[in-house]
């Protein structure tokens, strides 16, 4: 008899078992319907903080309790593999029910892997019976309209939102009182200098090593850019004389190929001075750290500061053990000697808006039970327990954020911020490669910008040419569907929210067609020029 | 040749059933051709694809196949060559029908939107020829803007350029329904704003579609009322200009521009105060 192999066994052993717990796991909500005729919901999303997660579980046993059927399953996949992971699930055509849209999901095109609840968001939510908002339409219902959830290019709404977001510095009060003696927070970015100053004494004294912000790749992003913007707001203004405004990035971007600035400019000099000042008040190693390597180190006390967005407040405030205040990322005044010439107010926040919307899959088994789950979570009582449990600015109208909740408003006192250097991937990844050069121990704005002018032509030239690509894919795209909506407006003359519909949908290919073509012609130009020279 | 008794008993009935089968075909289709569009309308081409393939084919249906297939143009090269055939053969067929109309449209946005090397001159000579020869159709009208961004964002002299402006300007009459009047007018706005800084052109236009309620899409009313309030500054019409500012505080209480705009606002009460 043929010897088997201990090894080939135990190959075969491990992948019988994997198949069967796949097989067990794939089965498991079916069998569940099939012999105790409990229906499992499933949906997914990438939020991680530990307050969305339990305030959406919350929500999923209120719904439990009204549906004693109903089995409702939460799935919350880290946002790095958020795609991959999403994009499978829709190809083994098996996806949840409802997944969070967005972080490339879909590519865009949304109508191949979710169905539109466009004719269900004007009727009311039935969950807003009895209450303030009883016979609203369910759209009206939200802040922001339910904009976000909006796809422009088919003006379909593809799902319903109850995340937003604001940027905030997130603060150990007991240390900031240790160091300064007082637990006032610094306003200006003078005086966000002048902490830094007296923590590095505190250091010296102390025999410590604390760093004034626990830095990660993500929040230098975030901070860097909200301080970028305000050195670039005259600039980018004067450069847009038509509605005297900062002109886009994408525009500025082509202001660069065209001479309109360069890098000698003193709103860039300053910005880079600015940024390069920030970087050094950053935990060491920043660029490459993770946020849970950042929230470790401010949870331990080795930072008096963290900035990072309001969604993510539940897991800071009570992974915390100390008390933490939320402020306002402070920005230079316009008297600051160094950077308030270049500009012309603190950075006005726009209105919250809703992101990563909840959408039906087109595969969901129970598509009319996800829309009445989705109606459910974002009906005014729901909205109010998950704001209240997650720490989330409220989405749904009627609501008034709670008082711990205030520091994330919106605030919409100031100016516009400017553009900062980035508008997609070529330039984003040469500005990425060069900031080490802005941080200790270089620290050199001089060096930053000599070396990023070297690749910045090139990484700029093919952005802009990439968005142009892209702005003629979405013209493609959306053609078939205004042809329809034309050839269907002729048997219903009277429906407005056809005719309106058209009118959106012609308004938006025309301003992309328009601006791609403007575009392309000063791209043409410039390469000409450049050719010439 | 003469009837046989058997032929004038069998034909009126075969006639009739005829008839019978014909419009109860119609009837049955006509949903199908609807839930077409619907789907196609929703970006949904497999849908779209098995509707209008389910019904007798007709000038719509073909039309609904043609576009379904120009939806998936990007995917493989077949699709589009096929929609192409179809639009050639739509528009052979009969040129002035509204799927002869709607299929030369297409057949010209293909051209500028597909070929890798557009013959541009071509492209908007049909575009003219389609505003000339078919006002008011709700296709043949979509060209006017198109016409418009293909005459202007070209590099030409500055008399053709001129010359280029009037023919837009001079079609604006005669467009019938609200949006191809707004985008038309946006787009020579626009033009005569980015490469001319003609405000005391470009302004009636953008004034028009707004005092019209023309502009429905938030984003983009957000900024042509700040144009609008630019212009009418720069125009010396300051009652405009803080008609604008008012309007746009209104209706973007919480944007980032508002608080700059109540700023501006302030100073152009005062300079009217003052004048």
């Amino acid at each position: 008899m043929p010897r088997v192999s201990l090894r080939l066994v135990t190959t075969v052993s491990l992948v019988a078992i994997g198949f069967c717990i796949s097989i067990w796991r794939v089965a498991l909500p079916w069998w569940d319907e099939k012999s105790n005729g409990k229906i499992t919901l499933r949906f997914c999303h990438w939020q991680l903080e530990p307050g969305v997660r339990r305030a959406l579980d919350a929500l999923s046993r209120d719904y439990e309790a009204l549906h004693p059927n109903v089995r409702v399953k939460q799935i919350a996949i880290p946002g790095r593999i958020y795609r991959q992971w999403g994009s499978t699930q829709l190809v083994g055509g098996q996806p949840p029910d409802l997944m969070q849209i967005g972080l490339g999901l879909s590519r865009g095109l949304f109508f191949d892997d979710f169905e539109p609840i466009t004719i269900h968001v004007s009727a009311p939510n039935p969950y807003n019976a009895g209450g303030p908002l009883e016979g609203v339409p369910w759209r009206k219902t939200f802040r922001d309209g339910m904009r976000g959830a909006f796809d422009a290019k088919t003006m379909e709404c593809f799902g319903a939102s109850l995340c937003n977001n604001t940027v905030r510095i997130f603060c150990n009060r007991e240390l900031l009182i240790k160091v300064t003696g007082s637990d006032k927070f610094p306003t200006t970015f003078a005086e966000m200098r002048q902490l830094n100053e007296q923590l590095q004494v505190y250091n010296q004294e102390q025999g410590t090593a604390l760093s004034l912000i626990a830095g990660s790749r993500f929040s230098a992003l975030i901070f860097f850019r909200n301080l970028a913007g305000t050195q670039t707001q005259k600039l980018a203004t004067r450069l847009n004389p038509l509605i005297d405004f900062p002109i886009k990035d994408k525009d500025f971007n082509l202001a660069y190929l065209e001479g309109a600035w360069d890098f000698d400019d003193p709103a860039i000099q300053q910005g880079a001075h600015l940024t390069s000042e920030a970087a050094q008040m950053m935990s060491p190693g920043f660029a490459q750290a993770e946020g849970d390597q950042a929230h470790l180190r401010f949870a331990q006390g080795q930072a008096l500061l963290m900035v990072l967005s309001s969604l993510q407040a539940t897991g800071i405030i009570e992974g915390s053990p100390f008390e933490v205040t939320i402020h306002r990322i402070p920005q230079p005044k316009l008297s600051d000697p160094d950077y308030g010439p270049q500009m012309h107010g603190p950075i006005a926040e726009a209105a919250l808006r809703t992101y990563g919307a909840f959408g039906i899959s087109r595969s969901s088994r129970h598509p009319e039970l996800a829309l009445d789950f989705l109606r459910f979570i974002t009906s005014q009582e729901s909205c109010r327990k998950f704001s209240r449990l997650s720490r989330n600015l409220p989405t749904v109208i009627g609501i008034e954020p709670a008082e711990e909740m205030r520091p994330f408003l919106p605030n919409m006192q100031g100016y516009p911020s400017g553009p900062d250097l980035k508008t997609s991937s070529e330039v984003i990844a040469l500005v990425e490669q060069t900031r080490h050069l802005l941080a200790p121990p270089i620290s050199s704005p001089e060096q930053y910008l000599a070396t990023l002018k070297v690749g910045i032509r090139d990484a700029m030239h093919t952005d802009i040419s990439r968005i142009i690509r892209g702005n003629f894919f979405s013209v493609r795209l959306v053609e078939p569907s205004i042809g329809a909506n034309i050839q269907l407006a002729n048997t219903q003359p009277d429906n407005d929210e056809l005719i309106s519909k058209i009118s959106i949908q012609l308004g938006a290919q025309t301003d992309i067609e328009a601006t791609a073509y403007y575009t392309q012609m000063r791209l043409r130009k410039v390469d000409r020029t450049s050719r010439s020279q | 040749m003469m009837a046989t008794p058997f032929m004038r008993t069998a034909f009126p009935i075969l006639f009739n059933l005829a008839v019978c089968f014909t419009t109860f075909g119609a009837a049955s289709s006509a949903p199908n051709i609807e839930s077409g569009w619907v789907a196609l309308s929703r970006m949904d081409s497999i849908q779209a694809k098995s509707d209008f393939s389910a019904v007798t084919a007709t000038r719509e249906s073909r039309l609904g196949h043609a576009l379904t297939l120009l939806g998936d143009a990007d995917k493989t090269a077949a699709n589009l060559e096929n929609c192409r055939r179809e639009l050639i053969e739509l528009r052979d067929e009969d040129p002035n029908d509204d799927y002869g109309i709607a299929a030369t449209y297409y057949l010209a946005r293909i051209a500028q939107h597909y070929d890798k090397e557009p013959n541009v001159a071509a492209i908007i000579s049909t575009y003219r020829d389609l505003l000339a020869n078919h006002p008011g159709h709700p296709v043949a009208e979509l060209a006017a803007p198109k016409l418009a961004m293909l005459l202007l964002y070209a590099d030409v002299s500055s008399n053709e350029q001129d010359a280029r402006f009037d023919e837009i300007e001079s079609l604006l009459p005669s467009l019938t329904h609200p949006h191809n009047q707004r985008d038309t007018r946006l787009v020579l706005a626009d033009a005569l704003l980015r490469l001319r800084r003609n405000h005391a052109r470009a302004y009636p236009l953008i004034n028009h579609c707004l005092e019209q309620n023309l502009i429905l899409r938030s984003t983009r009313l957000n900024q042509y009322l700040l144009q609008a309030a630019e212009a009418a500054r720069k125009l010396g019409l300051r009652s405009e200009a803080i008609r604008h500012c008012e309007r746009y505080i209104e209706t973007f209480p919480h944007d980032d521009k508002t608080d700059e705009v109540g700023r501006r606002l302030q100073r152009l009460k005062g300079e009217d105060d003052h004048a």
